[in-house]
């Protein structure tokens, strides 16, 4: 175990966030137990109440989320310094198995907790509570998946002790290396260019066809999970390396450097913008049909859906860039 | 058109502070009137105007506002109506200490969203209409108790709502300055204005401008007065 | 856009709102404000004290070698640094000779250095600006020395070191390698250890195990595991204090909640006219959530802030004796002003994150006081 301020912090906030979020899943069953509009009595009316709060610390989760996903990142590029052979935030990471799990849990919950919230601002536009129980229902995977999230981090923290030997990015991503890191950066540049290029083809197509018929909104979701993955695939392959300008550098993190501009916080950011609003215009489908919501529903579909493509419109900008710019190309 | 129809409130029910405020109330306020209840102290009046402002919902019973059902409203919808479809004005003024009159007039709109150098003109100019035009910047613990009651009535303005609800409020001015409230009254009343207004004040149920007296006892409403029309 | 004058008029109503209060939400914000100072003054200090550290180790060699003896640190002789001379990959071996010299009538430790090419003559010395202050029992001008014989000797000063490599120099004497020998009785030929340079980074690891391997009585230290274990010691030592300090911490956040629970019938009547005059409960907790961030803010800065005059202008004087005390002689060089953003965010954390959930429910158990209370309290 290492004590360290930026460790201390990030334990601290996980373990804030998981309680809350228990709390927040107790109140969500009694609400998905008791709860019933026509009744009167004043136990519904506090579990009315209670849905205030319930929504107010799912917001602040994900705030809390979000930036404590990045302050990870940061701690990982600080401590490098201890382990031998870790010369940023990847090794780092390495040191044990827990490292990139939570990464990857730590974008799953922020994903989440976004999703939640456009399920419950759409719950909160009609008048009888429409979409109550599958959003409480949503709400226990959800808690979950933070608390094993607030788990493996301190796994993590906790099985990290100086001087073990890990690998920097530069073994990580090399050509040499065969772990899962290592095949998706060296996915043949040319492949992941296709899966790229194509998927957002494939999801403006989608994008329009559902903003002039409002129909295919499930499939524009998929198409927007699948992005968010090929976005991070395609990050990996040839995005970094083109920023880098550096056929060996595929390293996701060291674009948020100065060196490079901050260019990596609109890249995820973006990357964050189509994953979270993109998914949300799936998960409010099932919303289709409720007549409180036969007015709310197509707009806010409409709004996310506008989102999402404005966001994969910002990553193909990002991703084009430097290939305009610069005379570096992938042999 | 605001209408209740049987409607009950019972107030920490299946407790031993179990208390019936309301008793299968029916009543309806026509658009455009100005509508009084009266009745002594625990008769009910309060609820049955907080029922109608929105501000609790009945235990049994329906409420419409025009032609919707709003009894069984979630509350950011009731909320919503308070701040567009109703204007208060409370016994005791309840300004907020501390705040200009100004930002006083400007409380309910807050949440509309409205740009802000709109609804601060629209708050000027309300203050303005009550000769309140010299005050704007001062706090409000400054200002006399007439100056008191006409901004409560320009706060009650500020979001143009067709109905105004007034919870006692001659109860802490003398007569003259009753009798400017009430002129006020049949002002906005020509304005196109519908006002209810709770008060066991006879100026009030004697004022020419009252078009309905609606009298409570016991949670009850007792048959027609001779103001009714 | 609606939504965005909303927010600002929620939040032109708090900060109005917050400026009524100002003896209450005074209170809050420098008792918040002290939290967050003492606990940035920690971190902003080990953070100082680390770049101190790695700034000494640059210049240092990358390999030392120790003799061993009996598991105990012994001298080695000159016949080592032209065996290990000879491993491939080492472009050169320096043999070293420091120590360490208490002075009884100053009560203080000095570190002494013995150079083969020390620039003056054999009975001079240069002196670190520390060890040039501290050495005060001149005698006629010079510093005397007990050698191991037990007579004396004294040394000239030519040079004081200057004041910017405080931190490596501030206690050093430096005096030529005979009158080293001549003060310590060290053996011709016998030196305190070897620095060894190798001239391929990589082949780090290689030239270590084969020293290792031909000499098993030495041990080759590397400079990269010093800096880590030094920064192991500082930021364990600065967790600490604010794992002492999460005490204090504590005893806000007991404050906030109680300050948050215990709402007043002033503040309860006043969220009462809100809700009547059509604030949705929603609405109440975007203005208590303003609110929060004012106080988290304000309160932030200005601990930080007074944290960094603290540590960086005032020279950490509430608790430097605790974190550096190491030598007597280590006590007043101004640090280097050093701030990362990876601290500011996790000091935005420790501070920010337990007020916000701390405050969230008794800010929602405010924001859902009955709008009728207001006409029910009348």
């Amino acid at each position: 175990m290492i004590v360290k301020p930026v460790v201390l912090a990030l334990l601290l906030a996980s373990g804030l966030i998981g309680a809350v979020m228990a709390y927040a899943a107790w109140q969500g069953v009694a609400i998905l137990r008791h709860f019933d509009l026509s009744s009167g009595d004043p136990r519904q009316l506090a579990l009315e109440r209670k849905t205030y709060l319930i929504s107010t610390i799912l917001s602040y989760v994900m705030a809390f989320e979000l930036l404590s996903l990045f302050l990870f990142i940061y701690a990982g590029e600080d401590l490098h310094t201890l382990f031998v052979g870790a010369m940023c935030a990847v090794g780092t990471f390495n040191v044990n198995s827990y490292g990139y799990t939570a990464l990857l849990l730590k974008i799953a919950s922020a994903l989440g907790c976004g999703v939640w919230l456009i399920v419950n601002h759409l719950d909160n536009q009609g008048y009888d509570y429409p979409l109550i129980k599958p959003k409480y229902a949503m709400l226990l995977p959800l808690t979950g998946l933070v608390l094993f999230e607030a788990y493996v981090q301190f796994g993590y923290f906790s099985h990290l002790s100086p001087n073990l030997i890990t690998s920097c990015c530069g073994a990580v991503f090399s050509e040499e290396s065969t772990g899962l890191s290592a095949s998706l950066a060296h996915l043949p540049p040319t492949l992941a260019q296709i899966l790229f290029w194509g998927g957002l083809v494939a999801l403006a197509r989608s994008g329009a066809h559902f903003l002039a018929t409002g129909r295919g909104a499930r499939l524009f979701a998929w198409l927007s999970g699948a992005m968010f993955l090929i976005g991070i695939l395609a990050l990996l392959s040839f995005i970094s390396v083109y920023w880098y300008e550096l056929p060996t550098h595929h390293c996701p993190f060291c674009l948020l450097k100065a060196e490079f501009h901050w260019i990596g916080y609109p890249l995820y950011a973006s990357l964050l913008l189509l994953g979270v609003c993109g998914a949300g215009v799936g998960a409010v489908e099932r919303a289709r049909g409720i007549p409180s919501l036969a007015q709310a529903l197509p707009r806010l579909q409409r709004r996310l859906c506008m989102a999402a493509l404005a966001g994969a419109g910002a990553l193909a900008a990002i991703a084009v860039w430097p290939m305009l710019v610069s005379d570096f190309t992938l042999g | 058109m605001i209408r209740v129809e049987n409607v009950t409130k019972v107030f920490n029910p299946g407790r031993p502070s179990e208390y019936v405020a309301l008793r299968g109330v029916s009543a309806a306020v026509p658009e455009n009137k100005v509508v009084v209840l009266t009745g002594p102290s625990g008769s009910g009046k309060t609820t049955l105007l907080s029922l109608l402002g929105c501000m609790a919902r009945p235990t049994s019973g329906r409420i419409h506002l025009g032609e919707r059902e709003i009894s069984s409203l979630p509350e950011r919808f009731l909320a919503e109506l308070r701040r567009t479809a109703f204007g208060f004005i409370f016994q005791s003024f309840n300004l907020v200490p501390g705040l200009t009159t100004l930002e006083n007039v400007m409380v309910p709109a807050c949440p509309l969203g409205q740009p802000r150098h709109q609804v601060r003109d629209r708050a000027a100019a309300l203050l303005e209409k009550f000769r309140l035009g010299g005050k704007i910047g001062q706090t409000v613990e400054s200002l006399s108790g007439g100056e008191k009651q006409r901004t409560a009535i320009a706060r009650a303005l500020i979001n143009d709502p067709p109905t105004i609800i007034a919870d006692e409020p001659t109860a802490n001015l003398d007569t003259a300055l009753s009798l400017e409230f009430l002129e006020i009254v049949g002002q906005l009343r020509a304005e196109g204005k519908t006002f209810i207004i709770a008060s066991h004040d006879a100026i009030v149920h004697e004022a020419q401008v009252v078009d309905q007296v609606i009298s409570l006892r016991d949670g009850m409403v007792v048959p027609a007065g001779p103001h009714d029309c | 856009m609606s939504s965005l004058e909303r927010q600002r008029a929620f939040l032109d109503y708090t900060l109005a709102s917050l400026v009524r209060r100002k003896a209450k939400n005074g209170a809050l914000v420098l008792a918040y404000a002290l939290v967050v100072f003492l606990i940035a003054s920690v971190m902003f200090f080990s953070r100082a004290l680390r770049t101190e550290g790695q700034a000494v180790l640059a210049g240092a060699p990358e390999l030392v070698v120790q003799r061993m003896l009996a598991g105990r640190f012994d001298t080695i002789p000159a016949s080592y640094a032209d065996s290990i001379r000879r491993i491939r990959g080492v472009s050169e071996v320096e043999p070293r000779l420091w120590g360490y010299y208490f002075n009884r009538a100053v009560g203080a430790t000095f570190t002494v250095l013995g150079l083969p090419d020390f620039a003056h003559a054999d009975d001079e010395i240069v002196a670190g600006p520390a060890a040039a202050k501290a050495w005060t029992n001149l005698q006629d001008g010079r510093y005397l020395f007990r050698t191991f014989k037990g007579d004396s000797t004294g040394f000239k000063p030519v040079q004081v070191l200057p004041e910017e490599t405080r931190l490596v120099s501030a206690d050093l004497l430096i005096m030529s390698e005979t009158a080293f020998r001549q003060v310590f009785g060290l053996p011709e030929g016998q030196y305190t250890d070897l620095a060894v340079t190798v001239r391929n980074p990589q082949e780090m690891q290689t030239v270590t195990e084969k020293i290792q391997r031909e000499h098993p009585d030495t041990r080759p230290i590397q400079r990269e595991e010093i800096l880590r274990t030094y920064e192991s010691v500082f930021e364990w030592r600065g967790g600490m204090v604010i794992v002492v300090f999460a005490g204090a911490a504590l005893a806000f956040f007991i404050f906030a909640w109680d300050k948050a629970t215990g709402l007043s019938a002033e503040e309860r009547h006043e969220i009462g006219i809100l809700k009547a005059l059509g604030w949705d409960t929603a609405d109440v907790l975007v203005m208590k959530f303003w609110e929060g961030l004012a106080i988290s803010l304000t309160s932030f800065l200005l601990g930080t802030i007074a944290a960094y005059a603290h540590v960086f202008l005032a020279d950490a004087g509430l608790f430097a004796q605790a974190l550096k005390g190491w030598s007597v002689l280590y006590v007043d060089f101004p640090l280097s002003p050093v701030v990362s953003p990876t601290e500011l965010l996790a000091l935005f954390f420790l501070s920010v994150a337990p007020y916000t959930f701390i405050t969230v429910i008794p800010a929602w158990r405010a924001a859902i006081t009955d709008p009728d209370t207001v006409m029910r309290a009348s």
